[in-house]
């Protein structure tokens, strides 16, 4: 095994407290890894092409790039690398959503984006094709499976028929890669072309459980609520820094097995982050992820640790707050309704103390949350609960920051 | 000692025709009760092997251990890991002790 590349992409300066100086040190001393760069602005055309050509003379094998989040740009360095580098040795570890933007200070953000980094090198090191490469579905190791077919009944996609011997096997065209199949097996034999529980311990071996705050390791369904956590970070949201998140197809995809490693690693609390009940895209992932944490806590309780180390959040997307109204401010001269774009004002006759008075009341299932009612409205009556004031400047304020 | 399959948790594997309990037993004691639901064929015979234990993908098994060494307040559970498996064992004081063993799955 050789050839371990790290790329260090700044953006174009959107990462003003991250020590790249310090990165850069701390890896080159590891002897496995043989080149480490910092290259700005990869997304652009010329400078892509440019690392097509390096990358071909320079004998990396396996590369990782610590850019922003790999849901933005993943597909564009497959593609643009493609001819070059087999793409199941790329890995992109998100440094700019996740570690500069959710975390201020400045050695943390550091620190967190260098572990970001391990933690992808470890998941390309370990990357392997156990027979799944040439076929983009899951692949179930035949050898060791004994046709509980868990499998089978779980798939949201019912994608797994029994082949003429009785084992599982995948169809390519049905099979959504959502990982499902993965979290329920018991005896750990499935595996996806990019997801496999042996590179995802690895990842939670490089974290460093040993700091005095309390580690919390994530997982992050990748669709949704990695999304839409990667969008809170531009918006300005801020965490702690003792977060680690694990980007995974869907939070079904999360076998019990790599939950125990991460509390055996040393892990103080493991929470899955998927959708809302009934908005997974699978439609049982989050059910299934839930009655399996809810045995863990259960076992947990009998190993004498406390169940509510692990638990289940859900991260909703894109969901905006609608509009919300202050009875007593409004003074009913529904100049909002003759604005409001999806006519979700209507006026209400509100009785109080035998004295009537028209109000502008909302239908929330028609309000979009544009807020053009709430810039119109000359009491200031409402009000999006989403974008206050306080929101707006605090994004002005980060602007500034740069 | 018998394992006693805790019922709210045991769903008997999807009620396939054999669960992971019964593939696993050395001793061919555990089956498909009438509820759809694992049970211990025979407690006289159990060993304290714990494969079943280990096997159960819900955790739904636990074993007692016998009177000799630690009886009943007792309990030894392992969390298993991909590769490796955690042991907690409290002793019939409340003591609680943790050990890790690595299995070679890899």
């Amino acid at each position: 095994m050789s050839g371990f590349g790290v790329l260090l992409c700044r953006c174009n300066g959107q990462m003003p407290n991250i020590d790249f100086e310090r990165i850069v040190s701390v890896l080159s001393k590891d002897k496995k890894i043989s080149s480490v760069e910092i290259m700005d602005r990869l997304c652009l055309d010329p400078v892509m092409e440019e690392l097509a050509s390096q990358l071909k003379a320079s004998g990396v094998e396996r590369l990782v790039v610590a850019a922003c989040s790999p849901l933005f740009n993943k597909k564009l360095f497959i593609g643009n690398l493609a001819p070059v580098f087999n793409p199941h040795f790329i890995e992109i570890a998100n440094i700019r959503e996740q570690c500069s933007w959710l975390v201020t200070d400045h050695k943390e953000a550091t620190e967190k984006a260098l572990e970001s980094i391990k933690m992808s090198l470890a998941k390309v090191r370990k990357s392997k094709n156990v027979g799944n490469w040439d076929r983009n579905c899951a692949f179930v190791l035949k050898n060791k499976c004994d046709k509980c077919k868990r499998c089978v009944t779980e798939c949201p996609n019912q994608a797994i028929v029994l082949d003429s011997e009785g084992f599982p096997e995948p169809q390519e065209g049905k099979c959504q890669l959502c990982g499902i199949c993965l979290g329920g097996c018991p005896l750990k034999i499935i595996s996806l072309p990019d997801f496999r529980l042996e590179e995802i311990s690895a990842m939670l071996e490089q974290i460093d459980y040993s700091v005095r705050e309390p580690v919390v390791v994530s997982f992050m369904c990748e669709r949704h609520a990695y999304l839409e956590l990667d969008t809170l970070a531009a918006k300005g949201y801020r965490t702690k820094a003792n977060l680690r998140t694990i980007p995974v197809p869907c939070t079904g995809a999360v076998n019990t097995s790599i939950i125990n490693d991460a509390i055996t690693f040393g892990a103080d609390g493991v929470v899955l982050v998927g959708c809302n009940a009934s908005q997974c895209k699978h439609r049982q992932g989050d059910i299934l992820a839930k009655a399996r944490l809810t045995n863990l806590q259960d076992t947990l309780q009998r190993m004498m640790l406390e169940p509510e180390r692990i638990a289940y959040l859900s991260l909703s997307e894109n969901y905006t707050e609608k509009c919300q109204l202050d009875i007593e401010k409004c003074s009913g001269c529904m100049v909002c309704s003759t604005v409001c774009p999806f006519g979700a004002i209507e006026a209400q006759t509100l009785e109080h103390n035998g004295e009537k008075r028209l109000i502008a009341a909302r239908v929330p299932q028609a309000c979009r949350g544009c807020g053009i009612c709430a810039g119109y409205c000359h009491s200031a009556a409402c009000w999006l609960p989403d974008s206050q004031d306080q929101e707006i400047l605090g994004l002005i304020d980060r602007a500034m920051e740069w | 000692m018998p394992p006693k399959v805790i019922l709210e948790k045991c769903d008997g594997c999807k009620a396939e025709h054999e669960p992971l309990c019964e593939q696993v037993c050395p001793g061919n004691l555990m089956t498909l009760g009438e509820n759809k639901k694992a049970k211990c064929r025979d407690s006289r015979d159990c060993w304290d092997c714990m494969s079943c234990t280990m096997a159960c993908p819900q955790g739904a098994i636990e074993t007692r251990l016998p009177y000799q060494l630690g009886y009943y307040p007792a309990r030894l559970t392992p969390l298993m890991g991909t590769n490796q498996i955690t042991w907690t064992c409290v002793d019939i004081n409340g003591k609680v002790e943790r050990f890790v063993i690595k299995n070679r799955n890899d």
